[in-house]
């Protein structure tokens, strides 16, 4: 039996309006259970996620991407059979048709995370510009010094974690820096982990509401004063 | 380049301090050296002569000058226990934002196939 009914998908979700609709509306035809997290948005984020079968959490203030998936992260492994979460992006870059093969790792018990990686063979990443292409060679660089992970993608927002894995997460960087921060959980808590390809739909739409090339000194920022004591 | 004795002492207070404030910072520590530094400042003011004949032993010249030195370490430090302290905050907020969303979960509506709902608690017409 797939264990499809028993994962949350993990939505946070920042004056998405525009975009959520799209994404919630693929959910409707699947087993899966939904979270949105609303993240203290001022447009009308909440109330169109309602009107789908979601569960709704909402952050009375802004606190960033990171805070958000936490929040429903520590919400979907108190609720009852849970057996994995997923993390996946409000904007429509990802592809619900990903999820099977995101799964399947998780399911046959092979590994406690599985992440998406647009630069695998059969992996598509359409419309992507070569500036964020730049950056995430940088970033991949990064993690390869810091956390001593081989991967191909660092910077994917569509990851998929094995119950224990997700309880085990308890992400502290509230903004864009949780990416980071995952990466450097797997690899001191030795869980383990593997990529699969997936497609990401670059459009106008995300590419705005994504993030620029400096925003990689504000994670890096992050990174730093929270080494402070 | 000339280096005198004064910018090597100053320059590892400042290495010195990022040390302390990535590893050894504690409420105490903090208060020590804050205390520490009033009271320069108050040698300072009182006697002048003897924040000179300080300056002069490190090297820097002018009194004044090495106080201005010292007003940089001391803006440092203080600006390191804000943003701790901000950190601090930030966390606890983070912490109480989270606990209310989880506390008013919203059911969004049921789902038009006929089957459950999330957490199975509603189910659709």
């Amino acid at each position: 039996m797939s264990i499809a009914n028993q994962v949350w998908i993990i939505i946070a979700a920042y004056n998405e309006e525009k975009a959520l609709p799209g994404v919630l509306a693929e959910f409707q035809s699947t087993p899966y259970q939904v979270v949105v997290v609303d993240d203290g948005s001022t447009d009308a984020t909440a109330e169109v996620a309602l009107r789908y079968p979601v569960t709704l959490l909402r952050h009375v203030t802004n606190l960033g991407q990171g805070a958000a998936l936490q929040t429903g992260i520590s919400y979907a492994v108190l609720q009852p059979g849970t057996q994995a979460v997923v993390t996946f992006d409000a904007d429509g870059q990802h592809q619900v048709a990903d999820l099977p093969r995101l799964l399947a790792p998780i399911e046959a018990g092979d590994v406690d995370v599985c992440l998406g990686s647009r630069f695998l063979p059969g992996a598509q990443a359409i419309h992507m510009p070569f500036s964020r292409r730049l950056m995430l060679r940088g970033a991949l660089i990064l993690t390869r010094l810091t956390s001593g992970l081989r991967l191909t993608d660092t910077h994917n927002g569509l990851r998929a974690f094995k119950l224990p894995a997700a309880r085990q997460l308890q992400l502290t960087y509230n903004r864009m820096a949780h990416a980071s921060e995952i990466l450097a959980r797997i690899s001191e808590r030795k869980l383990r982990y593997c990529e699969v390809p997936v497609t990401i739909r670059y459009t106008h739409y995300s590419l705005t509401k994504g993030q620029s090339i400096l925003e990689s000194v504000n994670v890096l920022w992050d990174m730093l004063s929270a080494r402070m004591r | 380049m000339n280096i005198v004795t004064g910018q090597v002492v100053f320059l590892i207070a400042v290495l010195a301090f990022g040390w302390y404030v990535v590893r050894l910072r504690t409420v105490l520590t903090d208060r020590l050296i804050l205390v520490a530094l009033t009271l320069a400042a108050l040698v300072a003011i009182i006697s002048p002569d003897t924040a000179s004949w300080v300056a002069h032993r490190l090297g820097i010249g002018r009194g004044a000058d090495m106080l201005i030195y010292f007003f940089i370490v001391f803006c440092l430090f203080r600006f390191v226990e804000i943003a701790a302290d901000r950190r601090a905050t930030q966390k606890s907020l983070t912490e109480v934002v989270r606990a209310l969303a989880i506390q008013n979960a919203q059911q969004g509506q049921a789902r038009k196939d006929g089957g459950m709902n999330n957490r199975g608690t509603q189910s659709s017409q």
